[in-house]
C-alpha cells in the first residue's frame, strides 16, 4: 500500500512496531510453560510485566512517531487546528498473505484477493495503543500486589491470572492494530475469550461462573451481527474491488464506502452502507455494553478487580467505540445507523446512570457508570463527532481504571467487602486510597479542569449542535453522574468510622506496588485532557482554555478525517461545570455524613426501588429470552435424546431380536445339527434340480 | 459303467449319513463317518477311471486323491478315537444325546 509521505514512520520501522502484540503473548506463553513445568508461582508475573512493558514502550514511541506532523505544526503557535491536517490515510503494513478468496490463475499472486495479516497505522491507532498499553501495564503491576492475601502470599491461580492478562493485552493490541476486518474479528473474539476466562477466574464461585457465561453469550449475540456485517461487506464489495485490492482491508472498504451509500440493498429502502453498518453496530453494542446488551458488564464485576479495571473500564469495552470510530467513512455514509447509535446511546446513558444511583456495591456503581460513559461516547459517534467520542474514550480509560483499582484497594483492605452499607469513614484508614479515588471521582464527575470535564463537555457540545433535546438529556445524565459518583465516594470515605469484621484489626493502605501505578493513572486522570485543550491567554473558558488542540489534529490524520470544530457557546461549558459542581454539592448535602439509612431511598420511594432493581431488566430478559430459549434447548435435547437416538436404537434392535430368536436353535445336540445340515444340502440339491 | 460305481458310492454315503444321524453311540457314529468317507473315495476312484472332461487331468489323479483321503481318514480316526476315549472318561457315557454342554440359552 502506498502511504502519504507525511505519515511514514521514522523513529522505528513499521516492522518493529508490528512486534507490539508479540511481547505480551511471549510473556503469557512463558508463564504457561512455567505452569506446565510446575515452577514456583511467587515470581510468575515477571514475563508478563516485562512483555507488557516492552509493548507500552513501543506504544508510546508509536504515539510520538505518528504525531510528528502534529508536533512540528505545534511550533507555529496559536490555532494549530487551522493547519490543514494531512490527508486522511493510514499506513497498511502487510506481514504476509493469509487466506485467499479463491486464486485467479491469470493474475500474478500479488494481484489476487487476499485476507492478509496486515497492520494499520494512523492517528487513531496511535491514541488507542497509547492508553491500551500504558493502562494495561499499570493494571498488571497493580495485580502483582493485588492478587495476594494479607500476608503477601499469592492467591491460588496467581500465575494463571498473569498468563490470561498477557493473552488479553495481546488480543487487545491485535484488535487495535488489525488492518482488515477479519483480523479485527479475530482480536474481537480473542478479547471476548479472555474476558470469559478472567471473569470466571474464581470458577469455583457459582456467581463468577454464571457471570462469565453471561458475558460470553451476550457478546456472542452481538458478534453474530458483527460477523454477518463482515460477510455483507464482502458481498457488497466484491463487484467493486480492482485486482490487487483485498476486499476487507480498511483502506479498500473506506475507499468504496461512498459507492455503498448510493446502492440500494433492496430491503426497506436501506442502502448497502446502512445494512453493513447496522450489522457491524450489533457487534459494537455487545462489546461496548450498550443498551440493550449491556447486562453482561455489571455482572462481570465477579472477576478480580484488576480485570474489571482492565477489561470492563479501560480497554476491552472501548473496542466497540473504536470500531465505529475506525469505520467513520462507512458509518458516516449511513444516516440511519447514526440515528440508531444516537438513540441507543441516549437511552443507555440515562438508563444506566439512574441504575447507578441506587446501588450499594462500589464496583457495580462503577460498572454502571462505565456503561453510561460508553453511552456518552455512542452519542458522540451518533452526532458525527467521533473525535469527541475518541477523546472521551481516551480520558475515560485513565480515570475509570484509577477508580476501579482504588475500589480494589478498598476491597483489599476491607477483606473482600465492597458493600457501601457495611463500612464508612475510611478517610483516615486509607489516606492514599482516599486521595487517589478523589481524583478519579472528580474526573468522572466532570469537575472543571480535570480530564473528564474536557472530553465530556465536547460531547455535550456536539449533542447540542445535533439537537438541544439531545444535549439536554446528556446534561441531566452528567448531573446524575456527578451525584452518584460522589454518593459512593462519601458513603465510603466520610462519616463515622465503621469497619466490617472481615477487615481485621488494622486495615491499612495498599503496598507501593499497588499505589504507585495508581499515581500514574491519577496523573493521566488530571492531565490527559490537556492534549485536547489549548492553554493560553485569550481562551474561551475562564479566559485560559480553548477546546480542540493537538489531540484533534492528531486524530485528524486518521480514518476519522479532520475534526469539525464545535463552535458552541461558551455558556455551555460554564453550564456543564455548574451542573457537575451542583451534583457534587448535592451529594455532599445528602451523603456527606454517610448516613446508615439511605436518604434517597426514603425520598424517592418506588422510583428508587425501581432503580435499585435495575428496572427489572435482568428479570425481564430472563422471562422473555432466557427461559423460552432454554425451553427450546430442552426440546432440541429431547429430540436428540429420544428422536435421533431412538431411531438408532431401533435399527440396532432388529438384528439383536433376530439373533435372540435364532439362538434357541443352538441346543448343543450334535446329531440335530447334522440333520439340519443334511436337510439343507438336500433342499439345495432339490432347488438346483428344479431350477435346471 | 461309471453310473454303477457312483450309485454304490452314493449308497455307502447315504447309509453312513443315516447312521450318523440316528445312532446314539459315539463309536458307531464315528464308524458311520468312516463309511461316508469310503463312499466318497469310491466316487473319486471311479472318476479317475472314467474321466468326464479335462484332457489336462492325468490318468492317476483320482487314485492319488483317493490315497490322500485314506491317509486323512486314518489320521482323523486316530484323533477321533482319542476324543471318544476322553469323552468317555469325562462323562462315563458314550451317548451323543447327553453331550449338550455347548448349547446357547
Amino acid at each position: 500500500m502506498p502511504l502519504a509521505e507525511a505519515q511514514s514512520l521514522a523513529i522505528l520501522s513499521p516492522g518493529v512496531y508490528a512486534t507490539l502484540p508479540l511481547w505480551p503473548l511471549v510473556g503469557a506463553v512463558l508463564v504457561g510453560l512455567m505452569i506446565a513445568a510446575r515452577a514456583r508461582a511467587e515470581r510468575a508475573y515477571w514475563p508478563v510485566v516485562l512483555g507488557v512493558a516492552v509493548s507500552a514502550a513501543l506504544g508510546v514511541t508509536l504515539f510520538v512517531d505518528l504525531g510528528r506532523p502534529v508536533w512540528s505544526a505545534e511550533g507555529h503557535g496559536h490555532g494549530g487546528v487551522e493547519h490543514a491536517a494531512p490527508a486522511a490515510s493510514g499506513l497498511t503494513y502487510t506481514l504476509f498473505n493469509w487466506m485467499s478468496f479463491g486464486a485467479d490463475e491469470s493474475l500474478a499472486p500479488a494481484a489476487n484477493r487476499w485476507i492478509a495479516v496486515n497492520f494499520f497505522f494512523d492517528g487513531l491507532t496511535g491514541i488507542m495503543l497509547l492508553f491500551v498499553t500504558v493502562v494495561s501495564l499499570m493494571v498488571v503491576i497493580y495485580a502483582v500486589g493485588y492478587m495476594r492475601d494479607h500476608h503477601g502470599h499469592p492467591e491460588r491461580g496467581y500465575e494463571r491470572f498473569f498468563a490470561f492478562l498477557g493473552l488479553f493485552v495481546f488480543s487487545m493490541v491485535m484488535l487495535v492494530l488489525a488492518g482488515n476486518f477479519v483480523l479485527l474479528y479475530l482480536g474481537w473474539e480473542l478479547v471476548g475469550l479472555c474476558s470469559y476466562l478472567l471473569i470466571g477466574f474464581y470458577y469455583g464461585k457459582p456467581e463468577a461462573a454464571a457471570a462469565a457465561k453471561k458475558a460470553f453469550i451476550v457478546n456472542r449475540i452481538g458478534d453474530l451481527g458483527f460477523a454477518l456485517g463482515i460477510f455483507a461487506l464482502y458481498q457488497f464489495l466484491r463487484g467493486h474491488v480492482q485486482p490487487g485490492e483485498n476486499p476487507l482491508d480498511y483502506a479498500v472498504v473506506f475507499k468504496y464506502a461512498p459507492a455503498l451509500a448510493t446502492t440500494g440493498a433492496g430491503l426497506w429502502g436501506l442502502t448497502q452502507a446502512d445494512i453493513a453498518s447496522l450489522l457491524l453496530l450489533c457487534g459494537a453494542v455487545g462489546k461496548s455494553a450498550q443498551f440493550p446488551l449491556y447486562v453482561w458488564l455489571p455482572d462481570a464485576m465477579e472477576g478480580p478487580t484488576p480485570v474489571s479495571a482492565l477489561i470492563h473500564a479501560a480497554t476491552m469495552v472501548t473496542a466497540g467505540i473504536y470500531m465505529v470510530a475506525r469505520c467513520t467513512p462507512l458509518f458516516g455514509a449511513s444516516p440511519v445507523t447514526l440515528d440508531v447509535i444516537l438513540v441507543l446511546g441516549l437511552v443507555g446513558a440515562l438508563l444506566t446512570a439512574t441504575m447507578a444511583m441506587a446501588q450499594y456495591d462500589m464496583k457495580r456503581i462503577l460498572a454502571y457508570s462505565t456503561v453510561s460513559q460508553l453511552a456518552f461516547m455512542f452519542v458522540a459517534l451518533g452526532c458525527r463527532a467521533p473525535h469527541a467520542g475518541v477523546f472521551h474514550v481516551f480520558t475515560h480509560a485513565w480515570f475509570k481504571a484509577l477508580l476501579f483499582l482504588t475500589a480494589g484497594s478498598v476491597m483489599h483492605a476491607m477483606g473482600g467487602v465492597i458493600d457501601l452499607r457495611r463500612f464508612s469513614g475510611l478517610r483516615t484508614v486509607l489516606p492514599t486510597t482516599y486521595r487517589q479515588m478523589l481524583i478519579g471521582c472528580l474526573a468522572l464527575a466532570g469537575f472543571p479542569l480535570l480530564a473528564g470535564f474536557w472530553s465530556k463537555d465536547e460531547i455535550i457540545h456536539a449533542a447540542f449542535e445535533r439537537h438541544p433535546a439531545v444535549g439536554g438529556l446528556l446534561l441531566v445524565t452528567a448531573g446524575l453522574t456527578a451525584y452518584y459518583t460522589f454518593r459512593m465516594f462519601f458513603l465510603c470515605f466520610h462519616g463515622p468510622r465503621r469497619l466490617p469484621p472481615e477487615a481485621g484489626a488494622h486495615p491499612h493502605d495498599a503496598p507501593p506496588v499497588m499505589t504507585r501505578p495508581l499515581w500514574v493513572l491519577a496523573l493521566g486522570a488530571v492531565f490527559t485532557g490537556y492534549l485536547g485543550v489549548q492553554v493560553g491567554t485569550g481562551g474561551k473558558f475562564l479566559g485560559l482554555f480553548t477546546p480542540h488542540f493537538v489531540f484533534h489534529e492528531y486524530l485528524g490524520q486518521s480514518t476519522l478525517g479532520a475534526a469539525q470544530k464545535a463552535e458552541g457557546g461558551v455558556w455551555l461549558m460554564y453550564l456543564s461545570a455548574a451542573i457537575a459542581l451542583g451534583g457534587i454539592a448535592l451529594a455532599w448535602a445528602r451523603y456527606g455524613r454517610a448516613p446508615v439509612e439511605d436518604p434517597d431511598a426514603r425520598l424517592l420511594g418506588g422510583l428508587w426501588r425501581l432503580w435499585h432493581h435495575k428496572y427489572w431488566v435482568d428479570e425481564l430478559y430472563e422471562r422473555v429470552f432466557v427461559r423460552p430459549l432454554r425451553g427450546l434447548g430442552h426440546v432440541f435435547f429431547g429430540t436428540d435424546r429420544y428422536g435421533v437416538d431412538g431411531i438408532v436404537w431401533l435399527i440396532a434392535a432388529v438384528p439383536r431380536g433376530a439373533a435372540f430368536a435364532l439362538s434357541f436353535l443352538q441346543r448343543g445336540a450334535l446329531q440335530g445339527y447334522a440333520l439340519g445340515m443334511a436337510a439343507g444340502v438336500a433342499l439345495l440339491l432339490l432347488i438346483w434340480t428344479w431350477l435346471d | 459303467m461309471l453310473i454303477a460305481y457312483l450309485l454304490v458310492g452314493a449308497a455307502l454315503f447315504t447309509l453312513g449319513l443315516i447312521g450318523f444321524i440316528t445312532r446314539r453311540n459315539l463309536i458307531i457314529i464315528f464308524l458311520c463317518t468312516e463309511m461316508m468317507f469310503q463312499g466318497i473315495i469310491l466316487n473319486l476312484v471311479a472318476f479317475g477311471r472314467y474321466p468326464l472332461a479335462s484332457p489336462a487331468a492325468g490318468p492317476l489323479d483320482g487314485q492319488v486323491f483317493a490315497l490322500f483321503l485314506i491317509a486323512v481318514a486314518a489320521a482323523e480316526a486316530a484323533l477321533g478315537l482319542t476324543l471318544v476315549v476322553l469323552l468317555y472318561r469325562y462323562g462315563r457315557s458314550l451317548d451323543a444325546g447327553a453331550l449338550t454342554a455347548l448349547r446357547d440359552p
